[in-house]
């Protein structure tokens, strides 16, 4: 078990990536109470996950594979367990989500969330402007099959949102 | 929609002022995602199994000088440590699958192929005890008499060999059906995922 010096400096990497750890919970769980339980699923994987942690790969492709994996794998866990992406099979609760100027966020967030798990990490390591190398390496995909399901996953976004 | 356009948007919801919990706390907190319930599960099959096994053994320890005794009670805890140690290998398993930090369809294609096998080995595991109960239900009786089994006996073999069917059925089905209503959905959909992936 690693000691009082590691759990420093992980707090010390956590806090600096948070975001976007927040980001994948706003995305793949759908409640503030699963969005808190899956920030602490992602949390205490990456604590676990730490000390094999051996720097081979970026600190944040590393922290990406893990908080994808353990959002995807969660999904038995929530409370409203999605089986369909059907817009009208998707839960309608964003009464968290407040102000105009929030809008345009929460209309994009909206469409994300029809998405299936995997192309919901496509589109958000596209939106953080990750490369398509880096997305390989975190998500598995070969560069030119992400590419083809990037163009997919944009014209799926226009149609959804035209259809709202 | 355009989703180049809308960057700018995704980067502005960084700003955002998000509630932190306290990383500290956090990690020396226990997990409640599947995979940890999982490992609470077989820890308390373990341990239930144990202390009933300590029971039992406690209760028959005066009878086993009789042969028939003898030989249940070495069968009976023969069958616990066994059920113990699938338990145990099935905690392990368990416990392996809890790294997380491999690809995506790596970790996805690994995490179903583990389920499934499990699933397979606990379906094989409850028809291998029902079968094993009815072996002994139908055999004891030849060097053990207990008033309930005599009276099983001495109804008709037809009659016995079709509730036997009976109940191997029984279980079949409601295992079957227990595992895909609380398993089976979520592995269809990890397998879909998988498949979307290639």
């Amino acid at each position: 078990m690693p000691g009082n010096e590691s759990e420093i400096e992980f707090e010390k990497k956590i806090r600096e990536h948070q975001l976007l750890i927040h980001k994948v919970c706003r995305i793949y769980a759908y409640t503030e109470a699963d969005r808190q339980d899956l920030f602490q699923e992602i949390v205490i994987h990456l604590w676990k996950s730490y000390h094999k942690f051996q720097g081979l790969s970026q600190f944040k492709t590393w922290l990406y594979r893990v908080a994808i994996n353990t959002a995807i794998t969660g999904l038995r866990k929530q409370k409203d367990f999605i089986t369909s992406y059907e817009p009208a099979a998707l839960p309608s609760h964003h009464a968290d989500e407040k102000g105009a100027e929030e809008e345009q966020w929460q209309q994009l967030v909206t469409a994300i969330e029809k998405l299936n798990e995997i192309e919901k990490a496509i589109v958000m390591l596209y939106m953080e402007d990750r490369s398509y190398e880096e997305m390989e390496e975190i998500l598995g995909i070969s560069q030119g099959a992400l590419r083809v399901k990037m163009s997919r996953i944009k014209d799926k976004l226009r149609k959804l949102t035209k259809n709202d | 929609m355009e989703l180049d356009d809308l960057k700018n948007t995704w980067k502005q919801g960084e700003t955002k002022q998000q509630k932190t919990p306290n990383i500290m706390e956090l990690i020396h907190q226990k997990s409640k995602g599947p995979l940890a319930s999982l490992k609470h599960a077989f820890r308390r099959q373990m341990i239930s199994i144990a202390i009933l096994m300590m029971v039992i053994t406690v209760a028959n320890a005066r009878n086993i000088e009789t042969i028939p005794g003898y030989v249940l009670y070495y069968t009976y805890i023969a069958f616990c440590i066994s059920l113990i140690l699938a338990f145990y290998l099935n905690y392990r398993r368990t416990s392996k699958m809890e790294s997380m930090d491999k690809a995506v369809m790596t970790n996805l294609e690994e995490y179903v192929v583990q389920l499934e096998q499990r699933l397979k080995w606990q379906y094989v595991g409850s028809r291998f005890v029902v079968l094993l109960f009815i072996v002994l239900v139908e055999v004891l009786p030849l060097f053990y008499h207990a008033r309930m089994l005599d009276t099983w006996h001495s109804v008709s073999p037809l009659i016995r060999f079709l509730s036997y069917t009976a109940y191997f059925a029984i279980v079949y089905f409601v295992s079957r059906r227990v595992k895909q209503k609380k398993f089976g959905q979520y592995v269809d959909r990890l397998k879909e995922l998988v498949n979307t992936m290639k």
